[in-house]
């Protein structure tokens, strides 16, 4: 099939099908994406990347940066409690991360200026805010489009689905993640990644094979280049639903009942177990979404609720990398869209606030016990190092080992992936 | 020496290429060159080298022979002195409408070589002051063009602007990647494909104390040696020090690196020819590119400019202008230099048509402006689709609907000559018609919770509806939303508006604003503008600004309640020059001379502006989105793209479309009409052997398109007699009468349903979410274990297997099953009730395959 792209390019020179970078031109197709590596750059260090999205904005005050000092109204009524690292302090509602500290770094120093929940979440998990029409790519798409996928796992998978922020942006929808389901559910099986209740496999196949023929009888006579991508995809799907690896790499069921409950039997303690068990079998990029942050009313036990369910899985998660010697080559994100305000509300809340924020890090090459900048007193904005949205993508791309320089090409121009940032020096000390 | 033998050889030869000698325009199968006995007045013998003629130049053998005309060009080549060159294109026109390039075989003259001379491979050289013409010849035919020469000195030193500019353009110095991009390259930076000469200027000369400049000694200037890589340059080597570009700069340095700013500018290019169909793979094509100069003259600007092709599959173009045609099909050459562009046509076919050609009846005139294309790309259209294929395919298109078994027996049942036609009124008179459109309105005018919060949602919601429903003039209502105030629930059309605002701050985002309506109505996308001048375009940063300055005085504030908004005007507001914070005056940038009030709602003038009936935008980008949904492909791709350097696939046709419109009213539903009753649209969807490899964009067939989201969810209930149930809503209510305040479901969200944030369209292409869910997900497992499904009734109603059979057919593909599919399935049922399943379990598995066939799926 001819090419044909609609964007005129704006460089001569090599033309490689990456810079095409939309689905089924070029060359790209999904099979080539899980299973031809010759297209994809070898990552010099065979890395991977989890990623616990806290959705809703967490407040910083009530988790990573405390201030004891400032007026109850600010403070709230959660204690400070000693980390670590002597002189840093938590809030009581992650003492389990505090333990820890040394395993990770924290930056309270982050900084927008997006208040909008689906537009904050798309500008973090990108790194680059939203234009009129160009939405960058979330990290794991990126790493897909960069690195393809390994041992024909999906790439990038979110759980339990890609949020509506997470996805592939102008890279167009073969970069998008596959949506792993909610792993907390009883009897998980992944989305849409079972055969019904009673279904024999034998039967499934041949059903299978009949709608193959009839398809086929269609595509023979209609010949568009579309229904090939299409059935490309239903070839690849009922691939995965057979494949004994794939089930096994999502059957979260395969773990300890003593495994699960140490993550916690809360969706993102079991969406981290997952994420753990997804790195091991081949998956790059794993992004555990969980809810409950926006604590608009009721602070407190809203706060109280998902932070406590977040520091048993975080913790966990890093205790589990590191036996496992997969801290090394797993970068670990906790990422949030903003803060919250410093200030209580009338209804006891705190609403978004993306004038400050933190974030933590760990794995790879980040080093464990590191505190990056401060806020104010009252957590209002960042008072030393203050580091923006864009410097953090181009940091963990660099980490990671991809170019935040390299160029994509979407709706004719060069756009350069996480450009406008530069690198948290402190993290690597 | 002609013997009988010899003729009878050429006779059949003549013959075995399907001419007759006689006559000089005979198609001829390209490629097969019979020497010497091409069709040709003079007789066979005087073609061997016009030996007839002492002392002119051997015309070389061509495929064609003599044209029936030549036409020289550029026209209005006026020199501006002595010295100065302009290369010629001459085309000959030949009479079974084909053209080729025949500079190289024409003999030129100059009728008075005192004041131009021209070169045996036609290019022209300035003498002496004067008027002359100039003529061509190859055979018995000719043309002329007239040539003035200026005495205009001035040219003679090197001006800054134009021919270091020119260097710097051509060499891709000040490209995006290079010194063009917004940093620059290492402290070095040029304004972006030479739009802004002055801080060029500045920077070369003055910036670094000048360092970068030695008058003193010119050839230690930096400038040169970077370029020329006596230095490291991270560029590397751009101009050797023997080329003509470094010499030039080496003269300027020289002439003291002036800037002379009064020398004269190019102020627009012209590419020759504008529109060529080359015949053959591989024919070549001179390409000229003619420079308009402030001060009257002309330059050849053939290899200064930089080219790109929007297709290299199709045509390729080396730097001096030469294209070479690659592959069939129609693409567009787009030149850049000076900071002007300028586009021209190219299509390639691999044969002339045939006189067979078939003459292709066209239904009116979408279908001419379309036949014409095809017969001018010697394209091969698809043959009308049956009544079966229409049918599904126009309920599909025009309501989101499938049609029942009933309807359809009614429409093929339907004698009338006119039935088509019928049924289009039809639909386009149901609600469901408005129903689905109005969500394609409301993907475009971004109708979402975030920026329309609540009841402003279903209220803006009612007003697009009612839109369609009334089929309300479009001018009308954009001026409509344009002009609008008020609470947002109180009046609709001010919803228009909220997806620009900043609601944090409350206030209306002014570029954002400028972007948006520009897209919209004028099909034109101005976010490049926003920070420099258009690289693509000739828009400015100050065409950007002037037009923002008509938003400036809408202002934001919350209502009584939480999350109601309130528009008002604060009619002395200005929009400042970000740079200067000088207030801007409103002005349209495509039009000057539209007189702009200087009170007022400004954007009621904007308004005024964008839908009179003669703007050239305003029409063409509605009747290109309207085509688009049909056709799957604009005329202008991408959709609310149009730029120079995106020209029409097809210009006939949208004006056609355009003028449609205007002279209906502005009202849609007449566009649809057309549209849809055109043998065009009615094409079928299966390729013949010819067109199977055509671009969407030629139309010669109708494109196979995945269904929308919505219109797959209904068609999985109607299909499977299963509703699909919506939380807060009652039943029967269907995907695309819901208003979804945020997230819409998974279903509808990975069928690429729009978050509405940003100005995006849907996404067409299928995923693997989407091949798990519909394989293996809970929507259709639920209407497949359901005990009343389809199925389910038909059994109970005691119905045969192939009756059952028929049914699904009938209602999920609107056809009958073919005597293949009937035995496979027939085979399929016997297996699995050998092994022991039950009948409705065996039926359920044929549901769900129907239900994951592409042919379901899709629209075709």
């Amino acid at each position: 099939m001819r090419i044909a792209p609609s964007d005129l390019k704006c460089c001569q020179g090599r033309r490689d099908f990456i810079k095409i970078g939309t689905m089924g031109l070029g060359g790209i197709t999904l099979a080539s994406l899980l299973r031809d590596q010759k297209l994809f750059a070898s990552p010099a260090k065979d890395l991977n990347c989890i990623v616990l999205f806290q959705l809703g904005g967490n407040s910083q005050v009530d988790t990573f940066d405390p201030k004891p000092e400032a007026p109850p109204e600010v403070r709230g009524s959660f204690k400070a409690i000693k980390t670590a690292v002597p002189g840093i302090y938590f809030s009581e509602l992650l003492p389990e991360s505090a333990a820890r500290l040394r395993k990770f770094a924290v930056i309270r120093s982050m900084h927008g200026d997006d208040a909008i929940h689906e537009s904050a979440q798309q500008y973090v998990i990108s790194g680059t805010k939203r234009r009129n029409d160009l939405v960058h790519p979330a990290l794991g798409s990126v790493v897909t489009h960069e690195w393809g996928a390994k041992n024909g796992l999906p790439p990038y998978v979110a759980v339990p689905s890609m949020s509506r922020s997470g996805g592939a942006g102008f890279l167009g929808s073969l970069y998008d993640p596959f949506n792993a389901g909610d792993p907390n559910a009883k009897n998980f099986s992944v989305k849409d990644l079972t055969l019904p209740l009673g279904m024999k496999l034998e039967q499934a196949q041949a059903r299978a094979e009949l709608l193959k023929a009839l398809d086929l009888r269609f595509r023979q006579v209609e010949r568009a280049g579309l229904l090939e991508r299409m059935d490309e995809f239903y070839q690849k799907a009922y691939d995965l639903v057979s494949s004994p690896a794939a089930k096994k790499a999502f059957d979260i069921a395969e773990e300890s009942e003593k495994t699960r409950d140490s993550y916690g039997r809360t969706a993102v303690g079991q969406g981290a177990l997952l994420a753990r068990r997804l790195v091991e079998s081949g998956v790059r990029v794993v992004t555990v979404f969980h809810g409950g942050y926006d604590t608009h009313t009721e602070n407190e036990p809203g706060m109280k609720k998902v932070n406590t369910e977040f520091d048993r899985a975080f913790a966990t998660l890093l205790d589990d990398l590191e036996s496992r010697g997969l801290l090394e080559t797993t970068l670990v994100l906790v990422l949030t869209e903003f803060g919250r305000t410093p200030r209580l509300n009338n209804y006891a809340g705190r609403d978004h606030w993306p004038r400050s924020f933190s974030v933590a890090l760990a794995g790879v090459e980040i080093s464990g016990g590191v505190v990056v900048g401060s806020t104010t007193p009252t957590a209002s904005d960042p008072k030393d190092d203050p580091v923006s949205v864009e410097d953090l993508a181009f940091t963990v791309y660099k980490v990671l080992g991809i170019d935040p320089n390299k160029e994509f090409h979407a709706n004719g121009r060069p756009i350069k992936i996480a450009n406008n940032g530069k690198l948290i020096g402190a993290l690597f000390t | 020496m002609v013997s009988g033998e010899r003729v009878g050889l050429l006779l059949f030869m003549a013959a075995a290429v399907g001419f007759l000698v006689a006559d000089s325009a005979q198609p001829v199968i390209s490629g097969v060159s019979v020497e010497g006995h091409k069709g040709d007045e003079s007789g066979p013998a005087a073609r061997k080298g016009g030996a007839d003629r002492s002392g002119e130049k051997p015309v070389p053998v061509l495929p064609r022979g003599v044209p029936k005309k030549i036409v020289l060009e550029p026209d209005g080549i006026h020199l501006s002195h002595p010295g100065v060159t302009q290369r010629l294109v001459a085309t000959g026109h030949y009479g079974d409408g084909t053209s080729y390039d025949v500079t190289e075989a024409c003999q030129y003259e100059s009728l008075a070589p005192g004041v131009v001379t021209v070169s045996a491979d036609g290019v022209l050289k300035a003498v002496a002051p004067g008027r002359v013409f100039v003529r061509a010849r190859m055979g018995r035919t000719s043309s002329r063009i007239s040539v003035s020469v200026a005495n205009n000195q001035a040219g003679v030193t090197v001006n800054f602007g134009q021919d270091l500019l020119s260097i710097f353009t051509q060499k891709a110095c000040n490209n995006p990647t290079c010194h063009g991009a917004i940093a620059g390259q290492n402290g070095f930076k040029l304004s972006l494909f030479g739009y802004d000469p002055k801080a060029d200027y500045e920077m070369i000369v003055k910036d670094k104390n000048g360092r970068r400049v030695d008058l003193e000694n010119p050839e230690q200037s930096l400038i040169l040696r970077k370029p020329s890589l006596s230095v490291p340059h991270g560029g590397g080597l751009r101009l050797p020090k023997d080329s003509q570009e470094y010499q030039t700069i080496l003269n300027w340095l020289r002439q003291r690196a002036t800037y002379n700013a009064d020398g004269p500018r190019v102020v627009d290019l012209e590419i020759f020819p504008k529109d060529r169909v080359l015949v053959g793979l591989g024919t070549t094509q001179h390409l000229v590119v003619l420079g308009h100069v402030s001060d009257g003259a002309t330059r050849d600007m053939t290899r200064e400019v930089r080219y790109q092709v929007k297709d290299e599959n199709i045509v390729t173009v080396e730097p001096d202008g030469r294209a070479k045609a690659v592959a069939p099909g129609q693409t567009h050459v787009m030149i850049r230099g000076m900071g002007r562009v300028s586009v021209a046509c190219v299509g390639v076919i691999k044969e002339p048509p045939p006189k067979d050609y078939p003459r292709l009846v066209a239904d009116n005139f979408v279908d001419e402006a379309v036949f014409k294309q095809l017969r001018r790309l010697n394209l091969d259209p698809s043959e009308l689709s049956g009544d079966d294929e229409f049918l599904r395919r126009v309920y599909l298109d025009v309501i989101g609907l499938l049609p029942t078994p009933a309807e359809r027996e009614r429409f093929l049942h339907d004698g009338r000559k006119d039935k088509r036609g019928r049924l289009i009124d039809e639909l386009l008179a149901r609600p469901e018609y408005a129903a689905f459109w109005t969500t394609k309105f409301e993907d475009s005018f971004r109708n979402h919770q975030t920026p329309i919060q609540s009841r402003a949602q279903g209220a803006f919601r009612r007003y697009i509806y009612r839109f369609l429903d009334e089929d309300r003039p479009y001018d009308e209502v954009v001026r409509e939303m344009l002009s609008s105030v008020g609470d947002q629930t109180q009046n609709p059309a001010a919803c228009f508006w909220a997806p620009m605002a900043d609601i944090v701050v409350d206030d209306l985002k002014v570029n954002l604003a400028t972007t948006t309506v520009s897209r919209l109505f004028l099909g034109s996308r101005m976010e490049c503008v926003e920070c420099h001048n258009h690289p693509l375009e000739n828009l400015t940063q100050n065409d950007f600004f002037d037009l923002s300055a008509f938003f400036g005085q809408l202002r934001l504030k919350h209502g009584y309640e939480a999350y109601r908004r309130v528009w008002y005007l604060d009619p002395d507001r200005k929009v400042l020059h970000p740079r200067t914070k000088e207030p801007l005056k409103p002005g349209i940038p495509f039009d000057r001379s539209f007189p702009v009030r200087s009170t007022g709602d400004h954007r009621v003038d904007l308004a005024r502006w964008i839908t009179k009936p003669d703007n050239p935008f305003f029409s063409r980008a509605i009747v290109n989105r309207v085509w688009r949904e049909y056709l799957n492909v604009g005329i202008v791709e991408p959709f609310d793209d149009f730029r120079t350097t995106n020209p029409p696939s097809n210009q006939e046709l949208l004006d056609g479309l355009a003028h449609y419109l205007v002279a209906n009213g502005f009202r849609l539903k007449a566009v649809h009409r057309a549209i849809l009753n055109s043998r065009t649209y009615q094409l079928t969807s299966r390729p013949n052997r010819h067109n199977e490899l055509d671009g969407p964009q030629l139309f010669t067939h109708y494109n196979v398109r995945m269904l929308p989201a919505e219109v797959i969810l209904d068609a999985l209930a109607r299909v499977s007699g299963v509703e699909q149930r919506f939380q807060f809503y009652p039943k029967g209510t269907r995907a695309i009468d819901v208003i979804y305040p945020d997230y819409p479901g998974y279903f509808l969200d990975i069928f690429g349903y729009l978050q509405r944030l940003s100005l995006e369209e849907r996404r067409k292409e299928p995923s693997l979410s989407q091949a798990l869910h519909m394989m293996f997900g809970d929507t259709v497992l639920t209407k497949i274990q359901s005990k009343d499904n389809i199925i389910g009734q038909l059994l109970k109603a005691g119905k045969s297997d192939e009756e059952i059979l028929n049914e699904l057919f009938l209602k999920a593909y609107a056809r009958n099953p073919a005597a293949e599919e009937l035995n496979l399935t027939r085979r399929y049922l016997a297996d699995g009730q050998e092994k022991g399943l039950e009948r409705k379990e065996v039926f359920d598995d044929l549901l769900w395959i129907v239900l994951n066939s592409k042919e379901f799926m899709v629209n075709h």
